[in-house]
């Protein structure tokens, strides 16, 4: 009772995603890494070593640099894009309610469709991938450091949404220009790199020698997670206090 | 423009209210402007409990204006005040205020009793089960409460828009152009419904773009016209400035020539031109030519073959009052 305001809007915000298309495509988009990591697992005939290279490539490559973004994309920006859109923002803007916690909810809305998406792809993927190998803590450790990476992708295209039109595109160049081309190019990059900080943490948690997956350490992914997860979400609920409704919205 | 207080005077449903007391809303020289299109521009005025029309052509402003006393919208210059503090930027005032928007959408999966009970809840009240309950029943939903909003009529759809808008019961209700897409029955409902609720002593703005919806229900209209305040009072003054104003007629007849000369004779005509397709004729003021017309061409024995107002638009009668 207590909390039905943020129930209230969390619970139209995923009403609004699972009945669009969007749901649908993102869970086609979940469903490829498993079918993957099956076509793998066939393939790499018991060799451990392989096993461990081929699931360790499926994560970085696949589900951390293009899944989650992409979904997390799609999600995020339709929290707020799709009322807007239509024009029933009103209907949660026109309430007595503070907007830092229009914001906070929509934020967590968002990351848990993300990760309700994700994990359970990320978690068939990995324990797919690494049947018969002795590979402590990797399923788990894969799924956690992708749910968190959920969180941080939605509070950054939840303040993407609220400051542009062109969300949808302004987050696509984010990931594709900066996350993929720059970060490779200038080891800079990479501390500013959601991707980077989900891989990171997962390298933390994963006790089985891998391939390195990320050249952040840890606790710099950490602290620099915290300070942009702080810093999209001041930024979307400043954006909301002055969000304009005009005629043509 | 300078400040009008419009209050109604004092009509069996609507409560006396002195005039600079209590106005639940006020505009203080407010204009908004998007780029450097002047959409708002040195509005004034202030609105006490009653219906009041927002009346005005399409791209007026007037939806602006809503916005910006909905607290959308920040306006460019000027205060736009509810209970006395600034719309913009204070959520707070929501308490007392109820939007029910031109848009049509609403969320097409809840159903009217779900919408109104989110409302409800959002406005954080105490009991939002009971809340949502008397809203429906106030805008007579009740049978279809258990039904999808995405099924809805286009009237039945608007009366659930207003459940949500009123189910806190606020002191000031908005409505922009809630009429649209009504048919009669729906729209008489709709009247009755919103008369109910000025009689409790609700402060109600209407906005239209048709004179005639704010009959029997506004005493108050504000007037509209690229921007700008053109003319406020009570509804039937401002009725008599859009029809007694120069008009134009098209008229054929069987006898184009002498019905010409015969409406040359009375007062209220200013011109005639003969010409192939009939006679054009231009008069003073509507209602005299009207019952003269009929009674010339009788006398006259001619047949009319018909009878066309020209300048009939919109448009042309708000441009008219403008220049005035």
């Amino acid at each position: 009772m207590r909390h039905s305001v943020e129930l209230t809007l969390g619970r139209l915000a995923v009403r609004q995603f699972l009945g669009s298309r969007r749901s649908l495509w993102a869970l086609v988009l979940a469903a490829i890494p498993v079918l993957l990591a099956l076509l793998l697992q066939a393939e790499a005939g018991g060799d451990p070593r392989e096993a461990l290279d081929d699931i360790a490539g499926l994560y970085q490559v696949l589900i951390v640099a293009v899944l989650l973004p992409i979904v997390a994309l799609v999600v995020g920006t339709s929290v707020f894009g799709a009322e807007v859109d239509d024009g029933t923002i009103t209907y949660v803007l026109g309430k007595p309610v503070p907007r830092w916690r229009i914001v906070l909810t929509r934020i967590v809305a968002a990351g848990l469709v993300t990760a309700a998406v994700l994990v359970p792809s990320t978690l068939a993927t990995a324990v797919i991938g690494v049947r018969g190998v002795d590979a402590p803590g990797l399923a788990l450790g894969f799924t956690a450091a992708v749910a968190v990476g959920s969180f941080l992708y939605c509070a950054l295209f939840v303040a993407l949404s609220l400051s542009t039109r062109r969300a949808l595109v302004a987050g696509l160049v984010y990931v594709v220009v900066w996350e993929g081309l720059l970060s490779n190019t200038f080891g800079g990059s990479r501390a500013l790199s959601i991707r980077q900080y989900t891989l990171s943490i997962a390298d933390a948690l994963v006790e089985a020698k891998m391939n390195t997956l990320s050249r952040l350490d840890v606790d710099t992914a950490l602290v620099m997670a915290a300070v942009v997860a702080i810093l999209a979400t001041v930024h979307a609920i400043r954006r909301l206090r002055v969000f304009e409704i005009g005629e043509a919205a | 423009m300078s400040v009008e207080t419009l209050n109604p005077p004092a009509p069996a449903a609507t409560p006396a209210q002195g005039p600079a007391r209590g106005a639940a809303v006020e505009l203080r020289n407010v204009s908004h402007w998007y780029g450097n299109v002047v959409a708002v521009n040195d509005v004034s005025f202030s609105l006490g409990p009653g219906i009041t029309g927002l009346l005005g052509p399409n791209g007026a402003g007037k939806s602006t204006l809503l916005h910006m006393l909905a607290g959308f919208l920040a306006p460019s210059a000027g205060e736009v005040l509810v209970d006395g503090r600034p719309a913009w930027k204070n959520p707070q005032m929501y308490r007392s205020l109820g939007l029910v928007p031109e848009r049509e959408a609403v969320y097409p999966y809840l159903t009217g009793y779900e919408f109104a009970l989110m409302n409800a809840r959002l406005h954080g009240l105490p009991d939002p089960e009971g809340a949502a309950e008397r809203a429906i029943d106030v805008v007579d939903l009740r049978a279809a409460m258990h039904r999808r909003i995405g099924g809805y009529s286009k009237g039945m759809r608007q009366r659930a828009k207003i459940a949500g808008a009123l189910v806190h019961e606020p002191r000031i209700l908005l409505l922009d152009e809630p009429f649209n897409g009504m048919d009669p029955g729906q729209r008489m409902h709709m009247m009755e419904l919103l008369r109910g609720l000025a009689e409790q002593g609700k402060t109600i703005l209407i906005s239209s773009h048709i004179l005639e919806e704010l009959h029997h229900l506004a005493n108050n209209v504000l007037v509209v016209v690229a921007g700008r305040l053109a003319a406020s009072g009570h509804f039937r003054e401002i009725r008599r400035l859009m029809t007694d104003r120069p008009h134009t007629f098209t008229l054929r007849s069987s006898d184009d020539r002498r019905l010409a000369a015969a409406l040359m004779a009375h007062g209220s005509v200013q011109g005639v031109e003969l010409g192939a397709a009939g006679i054009t004729v231009r008069t003073a003021e509507r209602g005299g030519f009207a019952a003269y017309l009929p009674r010339a061409a009788r006398e006259a024995g001619i047949t009319l073959l018909e009878v066309r107002p020209t300048d009939e638009s919109l448009e042309s009668v708000f441009s008219y009052l403008v220049k005035r």
